[in-house]
């Protein structure tokens, strides 16, 4: 996953339930690095909370996109994020 | 009459492997070889569960070494002023301690019986969800409120590079808001003399009267049964 280009990363997440693996292997994805420039918001929840899983990135140009852990695997985060990432990439080896 | 003699005792190669049969029976039969890895780990993870009261489960977010030694040395510093109650930060093998939570059930859990258990009637943990991703357990030996606190005060300046997720305090499985709960409780020496304190006051007098009536009538009844029957033998003697 292409991560130098967030800025603000949100889940949530309950760490009994079934989207606790992607949730978390979303959160181990970013960098110590990353620590100053990336904001992490984290939430849990529980059995009685009425919220529902949520994954959200904010990016540099101030995209956002977001997913329900609970439907989606790490792979399809990695896909949707990477597409954009790529494009801010691309944007940048040209405005050099 | 050396076949009879054969015949009425067990020839030798028998007694041989009688013999090392039961030398067998008493090494023990682990699903993974005795001296693996695995084995070992097991037997480190049946050790941590039931010689400890509270283990909690937290996730670890890429911790750089600095911030490991960091977090170590403030749970070193907690255990030099509280000698009694030791706290423990360990980093868990997930699918291995996932298959220990399932094993946990028989004696022996790295034990070939305890595998077919698992296999015959299909065991699953409640507390196996926590083991998917990056875990890490903190052992506190006793059962005391004080020394979680102690915990999340450390924890807290972590963050989302580490944080508690559940785990199993005394027989019960908890989640966060349970541990929330539990960790701003008295300790049990406290709660128990505020009981006692509360029962021995005027207004808990009753409540002590009550529960004793009940063992006080059934002894009553119990001890003219015994008079009645006294007397009735008393008589059938006179006759």
């Amino acid at each position: 996953m292409i991560t130098k280009y967030f800025t603000n990363v949100t889940v949530r997440f309950n760490p009994f339930g079934k989207e606790a693996r992607c949730a978390r292997a979303v959160l181990s994805q970013i960098p110590p690095s990353l620590k100053t420039s990336c904001k992490i918001n984290l939430e849990l929840l529980n059995d009685q909370s009425t919220k529902k899983p949520f994954v959200e990135v904010v990016f540099k140009d101030k995209t956002t996109m977001s997913g329900n852990p609970g439907e989606l695997a790490l792979a399809d985060f990695t896909n949707m994020f990477d597409k954009h990432s790529k494009k801010l990439l691309f944007k940048e080896e040209v405005d050099k | 009459m050396m076949m009879k003699f054969i015949g009425n005792k067990i020839p030798f190669n028998q007694l041989l492997i009688r013999q090392y049969s039961n030398e067998v029976s008493n090494v023990r039969n682990t699903f993974k070889a005795i001296d693996s890895r695995k084995t070992f780990l097991m037997d480190s993870y049946t050790k941590l569960w039931r010689e400890n009261e509270i283990v909690l489960f937290a996730h670890h977010n890429n911790l750089l070494s600095t911030e490991n030694e960091n977090l170590r040395k403030s749970f070193k510093k907690v255990n030099e002023k509280n000698q009694d109650n030791l706290i423990e930060f360990r980093k868990l093998k997930g699918s291995i301690f996932k298959y220990f939570l399932r094993a946990s059930v028989h004696k022996d859990p790295a034990s070939k019986a305890a595998f077919r258990l698992i296999k015959r009637k299909n065991i699953k943990h409640p507390l196996e969800n926590l083991l998917k991703g990056p875990t890490a357990a903190i052992i506190i030996k006793n059962l005391d409120p004080a020394s979680v606190k102690e915990v999340s005060k450390i924890l807290s300046k972590q963050k989302e590079k580490l944080f508690i997720l559940g785990g199993k305090v005394g027989d019960e499985y908890m989640n966060i808001n349970d541990i929330e709960l539990f960790k701003n409780l008295k300790s049990l020496p406290e709660l128990r003399s505020e009981l006692i304190g509360l029962l021995t006051m005027a207004s808990g007098g009753g409540v002590v009267r009550t529960l004793e009536s009940a063992s006080t009538v059934l002894s009553a009844t119990l001890e003219s049964h015994k008079n009645e029957l006294e007397k009735g033998e008393v008589k059938e003697e006179e006759k």
